[in-house]
């Protein structure tokens, strides 16, 4: 590991002042389990580390009248346990649950899993189909911008110099609102995900979808939203064919690479069918 | 870059000097001396520097030390009381559990952090595999091991 | 039925307290007074010539204290099978991570940073990767006068194979690919080279090889062996991984260099890179089989990958071309392989050793072959299976032979017939399938190391009535020291607490080969057996003569010495050797023993016999595939293995679940990815082990016990056994579920999606 100078700033203005002193040399930590490794493989060399452990109010879930705000510093060790992630927000359980191992999800923060931005980050679908916003700290005052503006390119968020993620908030679902995440992997633990799905569905009268978002991870550049999704769901029940249709729709709208996880064709596959088994279990819950 | 920090390692307070770039992994065996804490894979993706910090296992190769300060931390060397083993390393002795032994202090501490995450409820062997899924044997197959854990797991129950 | 006292009883390892408290050290764990650290500067070439190495920012650096190329050490070529290898890169690096430098520094940081500090020029050099590719004219050459990259040639025909094919009803051909493996165990390859006064060094290696070491590193050193002395401390697992390595005589010339101890332990990235995993090979293989299912003639030709230079794969070449002829009765046999060099990682010693890969291929073959002759596969193999009292094709005398039971046992305990004529569901999207195969394996092979074979052993006990055995034998992580000492302790009539083996040390162990061919329980501890019976007959004598006793009266039993006339004057063992010790000025009671197998060396057309004993199995795989992502879950495995006697039913599981896992990953998801000579997966996030949660949900061991003439107590070993058959089983079930098969390991959800959709199944 090459030598850095560290600091731990005790709020978010020292920890950006920091940032834009020193400017690219510098990186952000959390929790660090990818940093950490990036560092040790030589694959970056910041001479600078900004520590947010002393930054309070950065580690927090809140469950409010409007949504869930959860802070950037925020373990999925904790997530998976949080009684303020109530039923509508499941998937974010579904997906804390299955990061990494135990000993990661022990450190690695939310924050930490959106601002490395790999493709297949297991924390971002169920974030996108929540709809969810990310606070973003800058000495203007910081932004708010929806997570599918976030994502830039593998590695590349859109947060500039002397910016921090500080929170994510996603507003409370209506009534009715089934949320989940699956993924597949070679391996059933300690793996990459080589492909992830995550599903929301918002069910009326009669098992009608009145509202539907899926997303998809590792199958293209960035996580992503599947488009289109009201043609084929919404206004339906989930009968057979609407599963079907819902699931090619999927699979034709992801751009998958091949790498040495996966080729590009089963990555399309398993699309495909993940998205017919969620939509089949989502159903399970609600009929 | 050298700091000082402060943690407690088996119930003793210990003052290091450090480098920015050391690990908890580290600090702990090359500070402070306890060797039971192995490095297999410096990246966290193996288990055998796992140790209980502040209550929850870590892969101490992924701690940067100078975020362990102020840290609680349980290691393999903390788990036997007066020179009689902890009834959960007893039970990994008596399964077989152990062969090579590489990496056993890091299995032993991940089973001890998600049992006692569980409180001492009755677990699945289902459970049990999901909860050393972070560490790797290359010479049980696992078994005996997680033989070991659910009848450790039972005998507390009772 | 004999009764024993320690042997058949289940014991924890002697020092599982030591390794569950984390007082067990390892190399890694060591740091004597004043080590410094190395650091090896590797090639990023798969090919290159060097054209100039400018070290001298690197010595300016304050705490180095010393650098080494290839221009400043000694300059022969050497090796274990064939001399080449170079001791550093010195014009050309032949693969990415091959030895360029070293570094000696106070601290890793540093040396790290020297390193960084060595400029290297390279001109790139082509470069081939595949062992078919190698050979052809014209392709890039390794090593001057190795025409088409030919590191060997194994060739062996026996019988009248036209003949053999003409018999058969049924012709069989088809081609076979098993992946490169890597053992990864978790403790990465390390050593310590530590000056011991003069010329003489002490190496700390975690080996299977202590004394082979310490021979060989002599003649890589170009010192004599009386000058290096080996330690072999805890192994945190080898599987065959711990052979012969550059980074030790690299850490010994350090050592001559600066006089200081030197630290080398490899980075997880640089053992999977520049380690010696498993030979890749390609298994083109033709059968021809009666309807009767009898096979008639077997023809095997093999292209295994050297890498850049030779470690053990030419021998690994020619066992998977003929060790399993010895597991059936065919009588008409050809086989050729080919040890090829390529541009990448040197290829070793992998539990299985080439006998795994041609299990693969020969296990694969005979489930098409059955269903082929409309024959049950269990069947088809106790019709070809080799059994007790028959010399095989290539001479091999099969003295105890448990593979019939085994086969009957596993299929018994599965319910076999019943489930492989179940009607299967149709409409699920979850195929079960099972799958059987079998492996035979050697116990020491005669013709690894020619001069040599056997073993010998001391018991020594203490003027306190401890014993310590010593061997050359290594313990490499499986319990070894422990089954000798119960067979020791068996031996002598003691309980097995008094027993202890020690710490190998080239000093004072007797010379052993060490831990590999499925050797140590067999021929080592045969030779602690007769170890242990020589020093109680030495313990009796002089028991005698101190306490005017007839020797003929007394025994050793439950630690008390017999006295079969009067039990009134038992004594207990300790206070017995206490007394002895007294009264001969100390002098300790030894037994020496030595076991010389009745070997023969094989002759040119390979006709010998090559190990005292044979070990047999059966493995039985229930799965479940989810036909709609390919996932494979093992439902149900059945080990039957015939291992002679059950000398410790703990550890004896312990090693079979072990190796079947490891053979589990390998026909599912283990292999280093290679592309233009770089390992894509050096780590264990994307070379995939098995975790806990993807064992069998249900294990069965199954031990047959065959009662070896040879072995101690007729005990065989089983360490590598337990994955021979493992992948061929998992394929076959596979198979059975899905109606796919595929001839290439492993087997990756992906590949069945893809055959799935090939076949419109």
């Amino acid at each position: 590991m090459s030598k850095f100078k560290y600091f731990a700033p005790y709020s978010l203005p020292e920890a950006s002042a920091l940032l834009i002193k020193f400017g690219p040399e510098a990186a952000v930590i959390s929790g660090g389990t990818d940093l950490m490794i990036k560092m040790r493989n030589k694959q970056i060399a910041p001479r600078y580390i900004i520590d947010l452990r002393q930054i309070s109010g950065l580690d927090f879930i809140r469950l409010g009248d409007t949504g869930l705000s959860i802070g950037s510093r925020t373990t999925m060790a904790t997530l998976c346990r949080s009684s303020a992630i109530t039923k509508e927000y499941i998937a974010l359980k579904n997906a804390a649950r299955v990061l990494g191992s135990r000993q990661i999800r022990s450190i690695a923060t939310l924050g930490g899993n959106l601002c490395n931005a790999a493709p297949s980050a297991e924390i971002a679908p169920p974030l996108l189909i929540l709809g969810a916003q990310a606070q973003i700290y800058n000495p203007e005052g910081g932004r708010s911008i929806p997570l599918e503006q976030f994502f830039v390119s593998p590695s590349k968020t859109c947060i500039q110099q002397g910016e921090i993620l500080e929170s994510v908030f996603m507003a409370r679902p209506e009534p009715g609102v089934y949320t989940t995440y699956c993924r597949n992997t070679t391996r059933k633990a300690m793996d990459i995900a080589v492909i992830g799905v995550s599903i929301l569905l918002k069910v009326g009268k009669g098992q009608i979808i009145r509202q539907a978002k899926i997303a998809l991870g590792a199958v293209a550049p960035t996580p992503i939203l599947v488009p289109g999704l009201e043609d084929v769901l919404v206004g339906h029940s989930l009968k057979d064919n609407v599963i079907n249709r819902a699931s090619e729709l999927a699979a034709a709208c992801c751009k998958p690479i091949n790498d040495l996880r996966s080729s590009a064709e089963y990555r399309r596959e398993m699309v495909q069918v993940y998205v017919k088994r969620a939509l089949i279990e989502l159903k399970q819950q609600f009929d | 870059m050298k700091k000082t920090i402060s943690l407690t390692v088996n119930g003793k307070v210990y003052r290091v000097e450090i480098k920015t770039t050391q690990r908890l992994l580290d600090v702990i065996r090359d500070k402070i001396g306890l060797l039971g804490t192995k490095e297999g894979c410096g990246a966290g993706e193996c288990g055998a520097c796992t140790v209980i910090m502040n209550g929850e296992a870590v892969n101490s190769c992924l701690v940067l030390a100078i975020k362990a300060d102020g840290a609680d931390i349980l290691t393999i060397e903390g788990l036997a009381k007066e020179g009689s083993l902890h009834p959960l390393q007893k039970s990994f002795v008596e399964h077989g559990a152990i062969q090579c032994g590489f990496c056993t202090p890091g299995m032993v501490m991940s089973s001890k952090a998600f049992l006692d995450e569980h409180g001492g409820k009755k677990l699945t062997r289902e459970k049990v595999k999901e909860g050393i899924s972070g560490n790797l044997c290359r010479c049980t197959g696992y078994q005996k091991i997680i033989d070991a854990i659910i009848d450790y797991n039972t005998k507390s129950n009772n | 039925m004999e009764k024993f006292s320690v042997i058949g009883k289940s014991s924890p390892q002697l020092d599982a307290e030591k390794k569950v408290t984390g007082q067990a050290r390892f190399v890694t764990d060591m740091r004597p007074a004043g080590t410094v650290f190395a650091k090896i500067l590797r090639s990023p070439y798969p090919h290159a010539r060097i054209v100039n190495i400018n070290t001298a920012r690197a010595e300016r650096l304050i705490g180095v204290k010393a650098v080494i190329t290839g221009e400043n050490v000694p300059q022969h070529k050497f090796g274990p099978m064939i001399d080449d290898w170079e001791f550093l890169a010195k014009d050309r690096v032949r693969f990415v991570g091959d030895e360029v430098a070293a570094v000696a520094a106070i601290d890793e940081d540093l040396a790290d940073e020297a390193l960084d500090l060595i400029e290297v020029e390279y001109e790139e050099l082509p470069a081939v990767f595949d062992p078919e590719e190698a050979i052809k004219e014209g392709a890039p050459l390794l090593h001057e006068g190795k025409k088409r990259n030919i590191a060997a040639i194994f060739e062996v025909e026996k019988g009248d194979m036209e003949a053999g094919f003409k018999q058969a009803d049924y012709i069989f051909e088809d081609v076979y690919h098993t992946s490169q493996t890597y053992q990864a165990y978790l403790e990465t390859k390390a050593c310590i080279a530590v000056p011991d006064g003069g010329e003489g060094l002490i190496l700390y290696l975690p080996t299977q090889i202590p004394s082979i070491s310490q021979m060989r590193y002599a003649q890589f050193l170009g010192m004599p062996e009386s000058k290096i002395r080996v330690v072999q401390p805890l192994v945190g697992g080898a599987f065959g991984g711990k052979f012969e390595y550059k980074s030790h005589i690299i850490a010994a010339q350090l050592a001559r260099i600066t006089r200081f101890p030197v630290k080398i332990v490899n980075t997880r990235e640089e053992d999977f890179i520049a380690g010696n995993p498993r030979v890749p090979m390609k298994i083109y293989l033709k059968l021809g089989v009666k309807k009767d299912g009898t096979i008639t003639a077997k023809e095997v030709k093999i292209y295994g990958a050297n890498g850049a230079r030779t470690v053990y794969a030419p021998a690994i070449v020619s066992t998977a071309c003929y060790r399993n002829d010895s597991l059936y009765t065919y009588q008409n046999v050809r086989n050729l392989g080919y040890t090829v060099y390529t541009n990448t990682v040197p290829t070793g010693c992998f539990r299985g050793f080439g006998n795994s890969q041609a299990h693969f291929a020969m296990e694969s073959a005979l489930d098409m072959i059955a269903r082929e002759i409309d024959m049950d596969p269990a069947e088809l193999r106790l019709r070809n299976g080799v059994y007790k009292g028959y010399t095989s094709v290539h001479g091999w005398e099969i003295l105890s032979c448990g593979l019939k039971e085994c086969i009957e046992k596993a299929t018994a305990k599965v319910d076999w017939l019943k489930k492989r004529s179940q009607p299967r569901d149709n409409n699920s999207k979850i195929k079960k399938g099972i799958g059987l195969a079998i492996c035979n394996h050697v116990n020491g092979n005669r013709s690894f190391f020619p001069p040599f074979d056997g073993s010998t052993a001391l018991v020594r006990i203490s003027p306190y009535g401890k014993v310590t055995v010593f061997s050359g034998e290594a313990d490499i992580g499986q319990g070894m020291n422990t089954v000798f000492a119960q067979i020791a302790a068996e031996a002598l009539g003691v309980s097995l607490q008094r027993v202890r083996t020690a710490v190998v040390d080239t000093k004072i162990s007797p010379f052993g080969l060490g831990t590999f061919s499925t050797r140590g329980t067999t021929v080592g501890g045969r030779a602690v057996y007769e170890a242990g019976v020589r020093a109680k007959n030495e313990f009796l004598k002089q028991a005698s003569q101190v306490l005017g006793f007839s020797v003929g009266d007394l025994d050793i039993k439950n630690d008390m010495l017999i006295n079969k006339t009067d039990p009134q004057k038992n004594m207990p063992f300790n206070e017995i050797a206490f007394i002895i010790s007294s009264k001969t000025g100390g002098s300790p009671v030894m037994g020496q023993g030595t076991y010389i197998p009745d070997t023969v060396l094989p002759n040119e057309n390979k006709y010998g016999n090559v190990s005292p004993a044979y070990s047999f199995g059966c493995q039985i795989a229930e799965i479940e595939v989810d036909t709609e992502t390919g996932h494979v879950s093992i439902v149900n495995f059945v080990a039957a293995h015939d291992v002679g006697r059950v000398l410790n039913p703990l550890t004896l599981e312990g090693q079979v679940e072990g190796g079947t896992l490891m053979g589990i990953g390998w026909a599912l998801t283990e292999e280093m990815i290679i592309k233009d000579g770089n390992v894509l997966n050096p780590n264990f996030l994307d070379y995939r082990v098995p975790t806990a949660m993807d064992i069998p949900e249900n294990f069965e061991n199954i031990f047959v016990e065959s009662i070896d003439p040879n072995g101690p107590y007729g005990a065989k070993g089983v360490g590598e056994p337990a994955i021979d058959p493992t992948m061929a089983a998992v394929a076959n079930a596979i198979f059975d579920a899905t109606g796919v098969r595929i001839n290439s390991i492993p087997i990756l959800p992906e590949d069945i999606i893809m055959s799935l959709k090939k076949n419109n199944v």
